[in-house]
């Protein structure tokens, strides 16, 4: 089924030029994986971009055979010994969570990492709740797996949501599943400041 | 687990792009090889142009191929080609290197006319984008040329332009979507 929640198309045109945060472009590449409309409409979006690769002297054999033995086969993300059970779509397009730690753990049923700079992987047990939080910038989520509550709206697999700094919320994971997602925090190089929000919470 | 590393066949060169990226995704490497064969030379001339002279262009072409081997499922094609997302990865990659390089620009910005100072014809500008671009109101091709194409953040085009920023990202998208219209309705320059 396709996600109900798409990003919107400012967010493609800042996609293509290259104007979001890389955190936020991993998780309209991770809707990308769910959605076929917006796989359509990216592809629209960044088409235009194909005039600006001119013709040009052929790159140099070294590179290409360096390409090649750098080549791996998609694997599931682990963190530590623990496999995550993310739907493959998505395994190439996490970054390497082999140094990361979970962190979250004043509150039961839920637990966050710092996957790269302002880009969150946040698990949450089923039923349980995100800790109640407001923003002080711009939060965009995509949901992983699972789904979860957010007042009257229930966000599922591949549905993508923006808040903004005027927002207290509480989702909750729905009650049959465990619900992953990942969030950007206004966070990144440009926008230092914003990810402290979950370490606080975690009493961090 | 290692994957051979063969040479792009010619079994594979009579496939359109959109083909390509689905073996790819398949996590074929003489797929990724004949799209290096097409795209990797346009690659190398538009990181050169992009990064200027103090960056590692080879090491890049190299990290953008590797993540078009990562992400050849999410893209579909509406084109003939594949050009226009290898062209968003590509800039999606130089402005992370940049990034992680700490590359910072301090003591005021470059004059907006260091742009027109590129030696010799710009590898990186189709003649059909620039017409297009000379199409648009100096207004929204002001702020294009120097957010989209001029490697300036939109706060530094604001400040460039004396303009606020909700204005300069109005504009901006506007002027993109203008500019989309007219390129892809001219077709294949």
């Amino acid at each position: 089924m396709n996600p109900r929640f798409h990003p919107q198309d400012h967010h493609w045109l800042d996609y293509a030029a290259g104007q979001m945060d890389p955190a936020s472009r991993s998780l309209l590449e991770a809707h990308l994986a769910f959605c076929d409309t917006c796989r359509e409409q990216a592809g629209r979006t960044v088409d235009a971009g194909a005039r600006l690769l001119a013709p040009a002297e052929p790159a140099p054999d070294r590179l290409l055979e360096g390409i090649l033995a750098r080549l791996k086969p998609a694997a599931a993300p682990q963190v530590g010994t623990e496999t995550l059970p993310l739907p493959r779509s998505v395994w190439s397009l996490l970054p390497d969570l082999g140094g990361a730690a979970w962190k979250g753990a004043l509150t039961r049923g839920f637990r966050f990492l710092e996957a790269s700079p302002g880009l969150f992987l946040i698990h949450m047990e089923k039923g349980r709740p995100f800790p109640e939080h407001g923003h002080r910038g711009l939060e965009r989520s995509l949901i992983l797996a699972g789904g979860l509550r957010d007042g009257r709206e229930v966000l599922e697999a591949g549905d993508f949501d923006e808040s903004d700094a005027t927002r207290v919320h509480t989702p909750v994971a729905l009650a049959d599943e465990d619900c992953w997602l990942l969030a950007s925090l206004d966070g990144g190089i440009r926008f230092s400041g914003w990810r402290g929000a979950l370490q606080r919470l975690a009493g961090k | 687990m290692t994957l051979e590393a063969p040479r792009s066949s010619s079994r594979l060169s009579n496939l359109p792009d959109r083909s390509l990226l689905a073996r790819i995704a398949g996590q074929e490497p003489e797929a990724l090889a004949e799209l290096f064969t097409r795209y990797g030379g346009r690659v190398l001339a538009y990181v050169r142009a992009m990064a200027g002279p103090s960056f590692p262009h080879e090491d890049a072409v190299q990290e953008i191929f590797l993540t078009l081997w990562q992400k050849a499922g999410l893209y579909t094609p509406q084109g003939e080609d594949a050009a226009g997302w290898i062209f968003t990865i590509t800039r999606h990659k130089v402005f992370d290197i940049q990034r992680s390089i700490g590359r910072v620009r301090e003591g005021g910005l470059p004059d907006p006319e260091i742009l027109e100072e590129a030696p010799g014809p710009d590898p990186t500008l189709a003649p059909s984008l620039e017409k297009a671009l000379a199409m648009l109101p100096e207004e929204q091709r002001a702020p294009i040329r120097l957010a989209y194409y001029g490697d300036r953040t939109y706060e530094e085009t604001a400040s460039l332009l004396g303009l606020p920023l909700g204005t300069v990202k109005t504009r901006i998208r506007s002027g993109l979507a203008t500019l989309r219209t007219l390129v892809l309705g001219r077709g294949n320059p």
